[in-house]
């Protein structure tokens, strides 16, 4: 009591003095240093940092929540062709759309489309922007980034046109708005994709293996290139020089197969039973069980009524059904007919068995997933991005169309892709035109539901009219499992060579003048 | 003598509850010790002492005293004149004799009051007679009766001892008994009433009568920073005493908001136990930020959970309204800010228990189809596109339950109880006040398994160190549990979260709950949907939460007009959440265990001057100075693991899984450093001036943009103090108001303005390894600022007939500006976010409030008292961004409700926009809808625009989700000691989504259940219906004004019945207080919504107003409840 007594007046203010939060001065109270998150600022100095950025890029190509690699893609470029349709019974209004081709500027998934490439060229441009110019590995990392960059555009001019078009990363909501609302030329697009994809051939060892094993190389970006000469030199932009430098690019790969480790594989079905095969240039590896990052072709395929051998719990989606077209464009004795394709399945001990009209059987796996963990959705097979079969088909169509007619050397890479069909040879008497038509329908067959019909028919200037013609019901399957009549709904429109750009992504911009594709306003 | 013993009882109680306060009170022991009662001391005359000393100063004198005698000296600094330098030599010398001859050299008197001899300047000087100057001073025993103005005598008023801390406070009878030292002048009082002293003279019983205290009686509003008389309040502030608390059953304490304060709209998310309500005070004033208003416990703001703070330890909760009343509190104001003051100690002892016990059920049973006539649906479905027919007469013949099948309702509800108790302890003395008390809450939720549990503790002591200094601290520990069934808004979630009150309502009937082999059977044709009993039992969830939250303050008063206060707070929220799903719940055959962990702690400074100073009888100026600092840190950690071999372990055991995932954690922490003032001034108790500021710096914001000033000001006139006024006998008071002023919302995500990176996972490498990439996440917009809301308030209190009739009446008009929204950017921007935190638009609220309070009839012992209050907002979208509108809503189980609502520039908030039901195709099946043709039965839409086909053109505007009026309104009836209140709400003018009658009257697929309502469906038979046909391939249905209904509501929401005890009685059983109450809740409701309850949100989202999915009903209740005070 005493001291407190002799506490004075000036004594106590004092003491409370100290308690008063004398933080004025000190300034960074207010500063903000998260614990747990990086930020720009204290990244992309070190080799480890500088990697962990560019393999941001190959989540693109798998991760469900990153891309539309595991999955998505299909409904753009295979269920809106004469290769596909969608199982009637299908709830998902967007699938059913795009399988009847009733496509519109807020179709479902369009914007994924969008998003996710301009999400890929966002992570490349910071990539190639920020990593340190201090590391020895920086340009293999910035190759690496510039592929994905050529890829994504790629996709996105062979989707829509001309397109926005940005090389560096954004930072101002001006400039953001600007870019968005500015619609590049394709050709100036494509010039761009060619310097990347030269710079990363150029840059990007021949091989990797072992933990690297998948990431790019200067044989997928010579792929790519190869590739995209050919779509330069088709419609709509038809710049026929660039069949010369599709057929050298895709002849640098198929002579120098052994320097860059590509071969057929023996089976056609090893191609996707295996992941990295000596067939794959390029492929989106999945995982099963991880969350985000298994396929969801399996469940994509499968056919919705498996009740015999799997009780009523448990269907696949039938999203994408052959249609009797395309199977019926097949020699009944091709491989691939008979292998790709199912028409039944039996239950693990074989007590069983559903039977059905044709479905894709290139990524069901019935072992593994199937009859043991049931996660329909989250499978294990790696999506095939770019493969050696697909540039032996790039190689023929080019040298056919840069030499007027075929060569030897088309022939010998058609021949050999028919070959591993069990196919004889063409014969080699074939007119540039019928040689032409060989490989379009060579290409159909081979790379079916691989993300390329949409394309390839575009490129060749008759997807309008192949829709048009396109009639099928389900009885005209060789051997209906149902009778059904059901017509398959294909309506196509003069303007449907592109896609509608995404209207929720013009609403943003607030433009005065529409610059909409022609046909979606 | 039973008396005496319960008398002594009480003291017994009073002294062990004293001691505890003082384990409790580190550092004021000093002053226990003179709670205490003083023991008889030798005196300084009967004390003898030796000892010599040579130019010694005063100070060292006095220790070598203190070392040498049980003697302490008392004084401060300034009395002593250490200069002077003191000689002196005794042997056995009387202490007495000492003290003398130092008086007489110094000038100093001395008085020993027990063991303490106090030291001051003598009065004058007057060396010849300084016998005077030392004074022993004797205890003597006083005692007598304290009466209130009636003569009645006053339990718990405190007689202390003038100037020293030696007091007691009255018993029951008003009786008190002390030793005080003689010729002490005795304090006196009692809140409320008037403080009187009186000189005992030599008098051993001294009675006194104490008179009412007009003044004091005044109510004190508390205010941020401070408290105010509310007769010089400027602003708009309601309060809600605890009396509306304690007769209802809360398990949380907003509840007690709804319908009892004016401007202050309260809406169920759930009716599950333990869960959330929202608040929204004026209006909706932001789109994409925090629209709950912020809440501060005992002068500090809160950032724990609402459910920690118990109702019962309520004092008062004041909800500040207008910008005058928010603006202090800066960038965290512009919602509203809710003052919550828990109870304090106060003279005298008491011990109060309030007890209920409460029995709760489903407030509406939904009618659904039962087995046979599910079967006969589903059947027609199944013909009406060619399929065979799913069930034979045979199987429906079959069917258990006389052909009813499973009442998935009934297996699912059940009568729940919830219980509550609480102790509190209440007491003190002049010196030393505390308030104590435990609760205990259990309530069980009326879906079986879902229970909900509270434990809470709280002390809260202010004691005066000194006349000048006093200490307190509040202190408050809980700790909740929840537990039960998973109730998400949709089917199932990434969680597993099922919803098993939609499940119970979909479900097919025809199923036994269990298969012959004793296992759930699950859901055909659709196992979309568990089995209900399934998910009760094996989707099992459970969260504690353990919450600490504290305060120390020191509060000095340099003058009698100016203190200076520093109060520290500090909070800790820990819960640990648990999830299993047990192996037969369906996508889960391996059990899947999650554990979630979570902590939140924040600290606070404030520091705060208070000036109060009146000049003459003409000027009052009252003006607070604040410095304040606030840090929140948020820590998670959450595991999963799958691939368990039994159910049992749940989720205490993850390792016991054979598949973990990566966990994951997160960090964050983000503070606040604030300087405000606030000036009141009140020239001649007639003009009234309030000015604020408040200068925020928040980290949350970019650098360069971190600090904003919010100021305020506000103007009052009490046009009753007026000359002119004198004349008008009725109007007892009439004050006008006006204020204006500007509060923001700081609550953008933390981290916002820096540019982040993200962690994905890329599969790389022969072995497919899971690298780790980091990609841009975000776009940043470093020029993000507040969001400010203007607000303007004219308002109007007046009281009337003797105080009979209370009126008070606000037009408000709040424009939030800058908005926080989340920009869609184009998304060439390339990070994984596409959207922008920017200030883009601007939302106002206007609106009127009316409170009314009044005594209709007050004669022969019978009262009836009425207290309303009434509120109507308007909202607009002011600005958006150029040309914009946003489409929002809520997608459902059947999609198509998520671009339902359309914001708008000149629009409200919560519109919703679809298509408008033109009654069913009957023969004219031909306009398409998106491509397909439609059959007869099957929904029609109106050709808005007549172009043929019906597509987005045709969407018009159906109503908003967001009512604009809403009441409340308490009757309350007494006579003798029995009391009747009657609790009536009502809100208005919003329409709900009912997505549940959407799939069980609207969606004939004969896979879920459907409601009875489709008996009268569509058939070639029955045309005349609006009930669509029943078909297996359901065509998609558009978001129609058939998916709308009227959510308009008026609700009996509580009756109470009580009696307490009349006084007699009381005496009789020596219990101060004892009542009695029955209340009945949510007993009536008058809507014309026909799903579970129309008080319903699946989501707090501005953006997503008026959905209803499967939200946990609301119950109807019955409660009984005893109170009684000791």
């Amino acid at each position: 009591m005493k001291i407190l007594n002799k506490l004075s007046n000036i004594n106590i203010v004092k003491t409370l003095a100290l308690l008063i939060p004398l933080l004025s001065s000190c300034q960074d109270f207010l500063e903000e240093n998260p614990p747990g998150i990086l930020t720009k600022s204290n990244f992309y100095k070190t080799e480890a940092d500088a990697i962990s950025a560019v393999d941001a890029l190959y989540a693109t190509i798998q991760s469900r929540t990153n891309g539309m690699y595991w999955g998505e893609f299909f409904s753009k470029t295979d269920v809106n062709t004469d290769d596909m349709f969608v199982d009637p019974g299908v709830g998902n209004v967007a699938w059913q759309e795009w399988g009847r081709l009733n496509i519109y500027p807020e179709i479902g998934q369009l914007l994924d489309v969008w998003n996710h490439h301009y999400l890929m060229i966002g992570r490349a441009n910071a990539a190639i922007e920020y990593i340190s110019t201090d590391l020895e590995i920086r340009d293999r990392l910035l190759g690496e980034a510039k592929f994905f960059r050529a890829l994504a555009y790629f996709d996105l001019v062979r989707f829509f046109g001309d397109v926005p078009m940005t090389y560096s990363v954004i930072t101002n909501l001006d400039d953001a708005v600007q870019i968005a609302s500015t619609r590049t030329p394709s050709v100036e697009i494509y010039n761009m994709i060619e310097q990347d994809l030269l710079d990363a051939e150029k840059d990007l060892p021949d091989t990797w293996a072992g933990a690297n094993a998948g990431r790019v190389t200067a044989g997928t970006a010579k792929g790519l290139l190869s590739k995209v000469y050919l779509t330069w030199a088709g419609e709509p932009l038809r710049d026929v020089s660039k069949y010369q430098l599709a057929a050298d690019k895709a002849g640098e790969v198929v002579n120098n197969r052994s320097r860059y480790g590509y071969d057929l594989e023996d089976n056609y079905m090893d191609v996707f039973e295996n992941d990295l095969s000596k067939e794959s240039l390029f492929e989106g590896q999945m995982v099963q069980g991880l969350g985000n990052e298994g396929a969801l072709a399996g469940i994509q395929f499968l056919p919705r009524n498996l009740t015999p051998i799997l009780g009523p719990s448990y269907r696949g989606n039938a999203l994408m059904r052959p249609t009797p077209d395309l199977i019926n464009s097949y020699d009944p004795s091709d491989l691939r007919l008979q292998t790709a394709f199912f028409t039944s399945l039996s239950n693990a001990d074989g007590s069983a068995t559903a039977t059905f009209d044709p479905h894709v059987f290139k990524y069901i796996e019935v072992e593994d997933i199937l009859y043991q963990g049931l996660i329909l959705n989250d499978g294990n097979r790696n999506t095939k991005i770019l493969r050696f079969a697909d540039i032996l088909l790039i190689y023929a169509e080019a040298l056919n169309e840069a030499n007027s007619g075929p060569t030897t050397a088309a022939f010998d890479a058609i021949d050999e892709v028919r070959n591993r069909a069990g196919l004889i040879d063409l014969s080699t008497t074939l007119s540039q035109n019928d040689f032409r038509e060989a490989v379009y329908l060579e290409r159909r067959l081979e790379l079916f539901a691989e993300n390329i019909r949409w394309f390839d028919l575009v490129r060749q200037g008759r997807y309008i009219s192949t829709m048009e013609s396109f009639s099928n019901t389900l009885q005209d399957y060789p051997n209906p499992a149902t009778a059904s009549t059901m017509v398959i709904e294909k309506n196509v429109q003069s303007h449907f060579n592109l896609l509608p750009i995404p209207k929720s992504q013009l609403d943003i911009l607030e433009l005065e003048e529409d610059i909409q594709n022609p046909g979606y306003q | 003598m039973k008396n005496k013993l319960l008398l002594l009882h009480k003291e017994i109680i009073m002294y062990s509850f004293y001691g505890l306060v003082i384990q409790l009170l580190i550092g004021t022991v000093v002053l226990a010790t003179e709670v205490t009662h003083a023991q008889k001391n030798a005196s300084v005359k009967d004390t003898n002492i030796s000892f010599q000393f040579t130019s010694k100063n005063l100070e060292t004198v006095f220790r070598e005293i203190e070392e040498k005698t049980d003697f302490t000296f008392v004084y401060t600094a300034k009395e002593i004149d250490t200069e002077i330098k003191m000689n002196g030599d005794y042997i056995n010398a009387p202490l007495y004799e000492v003290l003398m001859d130092i008086s007489k050299k110094t000038n100093l008197a001395f008085r020993q009051y027990n063991n303490n001899i106090t030291v001051k300047k003598a009065a004058y000087t007057k060396r010849e007679t300084t016998t005077e100057f030392v004074e022993i001073v004797q205890d003597v025993d006083i005692s007598g009766k304290i009466t209130d103005e009636n003569g009645e005598g006053l339990p718990g008023a405190s007689v202390v001892a003038k100037g020293t801390a030696n007091g007691t406070t009255t018993d029951l009878e008003g009786n008190y008994k002390m030793e005080v030292p003689e010729n002490s002048v005795l304090v006196v009082s009692y809140v409320g009433y008037i403080t009187q002293e009186v000189t005992p003279n030599g008098r051993n019983v001294i009675d006194l009568q104490l008179q009412l205290d007009a003044a004091q009686l005044e109510e004190i509003v508390v205010v941020g920073y401070g408290t105010q008389k509310k007769s010089e309040m400027t602003g708009s502030v309601a309060s809600i005493d605890n009396v509306a608390i304690a007769d209802r059953p809360i398990s949380n304490f907003v509840d007690v908001l709804q319908g009892n304060a004016a401007g202050v709209a309260v809406n169920s998310t759930s009716g599950a136990p333990g869960s959330g309500v929202q608040v929204r005070i004026r209006g909706i004033g932001s789109i994409n930020s925090q629209i709950d208003p912020l809440y501060v416990v005992d002068g500090l703001p809160f950032t724990g959970s609402l459910n920690s703070i118990n109702a019962y330890d309520i004092e008062s909760i004041e909800v500040l309204k207008d910008a005058s009343a928010t603006a202090i509190y800066g960038s965290r104001g512009s919602n509203g800010v809710i003052l919550i003051t828990t109870k304090k100690g106060t003279n005298g002892l008491t011990i109060d228990y309030n007890g209920s016990y409460n029995i709760q059920s489903l407030r509406k049973k939904m009618d659904l189809l039962d087995a046979t006539q599910y079967a006969q649906l589903a059947n027609e479905a199944e013909l009406a596109i060619g399929n065979p027919e799913r069930y034979s007469s045979s199987d429906i013949a079959a069917f258990h339950n006389n052909g009813k099948g499973t009442d998935w309702q009934d297996e699912i509800y059940r009568n729940a109880i919830m219980q509550n108790h609480q102790i509190s302890v209440r007491g003190g003395n002049e010196k030393m006040k505390f308030y104590m008390s435990g609760n205990y809450l259990n309530q069980e939720g009326i879906v079986k398994t879902s229970q909900f549990e509270k434990y809470t503790m709280r002390a809260n002591i202010d004691a005066d160190i000194t006349k000048k200094l006093s200490v307190g601290n509040t202190l408050s520990i809980n700790r909740q549990f929840n537990s039960g069934v998973a109730v998400g808004t949709t089917t199932r979630d990434n969680n597993g979260d099922s919803n098993v009150v939609w499940a119970a309502l979909v479900t097919n009937p025809t199923l036994q709950i269990k298969d012959e082999d004793g296992n759930f059977n699950s859901n055909v044709p659709d196992p979309i949907f568990d089995n209900p009993v399934a998910l009760i039992n094996g989707n099992l969830r459970q969260s504690n939460t353990t919450e600490i939250i504290g305060s120390l303050y020191l509060n000095y008063d340099l003058f009698d007009w100016l203190s200076i206060k520093s109060t520290f707070g500090f909070g800790l929220l820990n819960s640990m959440e648990g999830k299993y799903t047990k192996k037969f719940i369906i996508g889960s055959s391996d059990g899947r265990a999650i554990r979630n962990t979570n902590q939140n702690s924040n600290w606070i400074s404030t520091t705060q001057l208070n000036i109060n100073k009146e000049f003459g009888e003409i000027h009052k100026l009252n003006a607070t100075l604040v410095t304040e600092a606030q840090e929140v840190q948020d820590e998670a950690f959450s595991a999963t693991a799958t691939g368990f071999v039994v159910d049992n372990l749940l989720w205490n055991n993850l390792s016991s899984g054979s598949v973990a995932q990566t966990p994951t954690s997160s960090a964050s922490k983000w503070s606040l450093l604030s300087y405000l003032t606030r000036i009141n001034y009140v020239l001649n108790d007639k003009y009234l001036l309030t000015v604020s500021g408040r200068y925020d710096g928040s980290s949350r914001l970019a650098q360069g943009n971190k600090w904003y000033l919010f100021p305020s000001g506000a103007l009052s006139w009490r046009v009753s103090e007026e000359s002119f006024m004198s004349s008008v006998n009725a109007v007892d008071e009439l004050k006008f108001r006006v204020s204006y002023g500007e509060s923001g919302n700081q609550s953008v995500g933390t981290y916002n303005t820096l540019s982040r990176l993200t962690s994905v996972t890329a599969i790389i490498g022969a072995n497919e390894n899971q690298n780790i990439g980091f990609a841009p996440a975000n776009f940043v917009n470093e020029d993000l600022t507040w969001e400010i809301s203007k607000q303007l308030d004219i308002g109007a209190d007046v009281t009337f007939l003797e105080g009979r009739v209370g009126l008070t009446v606000d037009y408000f008009n709040r424009k939030t500006e800058g908005l926080f929204f989340n920009k869609a950017l184009p998304s060439v921007v390339g990070t994984t976010g596409v959207a922008a935190t920017t200030n883009i638009g601007s939302v106002r609220n206007k609106g009127l409030e009316l409170e009314v309070d009044a005594t209709v009839l007050d004669v022969e012992g019978f009262r009836w008292d009425v207290m309303g209050n009434f509120t109507y907002t308007k909202n607009k979208v002011l600005a958006l961004a150029e040309n914009d509108t946003i489409i929002t809503g809520f997608s459902g189980d059947f999609g198509n409700g998520s671009d339902s609502q359309i914001l708008a520039v000149g629009g409200q908030l919560g519109v919703f926009q679809g298509y408008l039901n033109d009654g069913l195709y009957d023969s004219d099946a031909s306009l398409t809808i998106d491509g397909s043709t439609r059959a007869p039965g099957d929904l029609k839409y109106v050709d808005v625009n007549e172009d043929g086909n019906i597509d987005s053109k045709d969407k018009v505007v159906l109503g908003t989700g967001i009512p604009n009026k809403f009441w409340g309104l308490t009757n309350t009836f007494g006579y003798k000691g029995l009391s009747l209140s009657v609790f009536l709400m009502g809100s208005h003018g919003n329409k709900l989504v009912n997505l549940t009658r959407q799939v069980t009257s609207l969606s004939l697929d004969g896979k879920s259940n459907n409601n009875l309502e489709v008996l009268n469906r569509w058939t070639p038979q029955n045309t005349n219906t609006n009930i669509p046909r029943a078909t297996a391939l359901r065509p998609s249905t558009k978001f129609s004004d058939s998916w709308l209904e009227d959510g308009s509501y008026i609700r009996l929401k509580t009756i109470t019945l009580g009696y307490q005890l009349p006084q007699y009685m009381l005496e009789k059983l020596n219990v101060r207080m004892l009542k009695l109450y029955v209340t009945a809740t949510n007993l009536i409701t008058f809507t014309k919504y026909t799903g579970y309850d129309p008080d319903v949100s699946v989501s707090g989202s501005v953006t997503q107003q008026g959905f209803d999915q499967g939200v946990y009903p609301q119950v109807k209740s019955f409660m009984l409840g005893l109170n009684i005070g000791f």
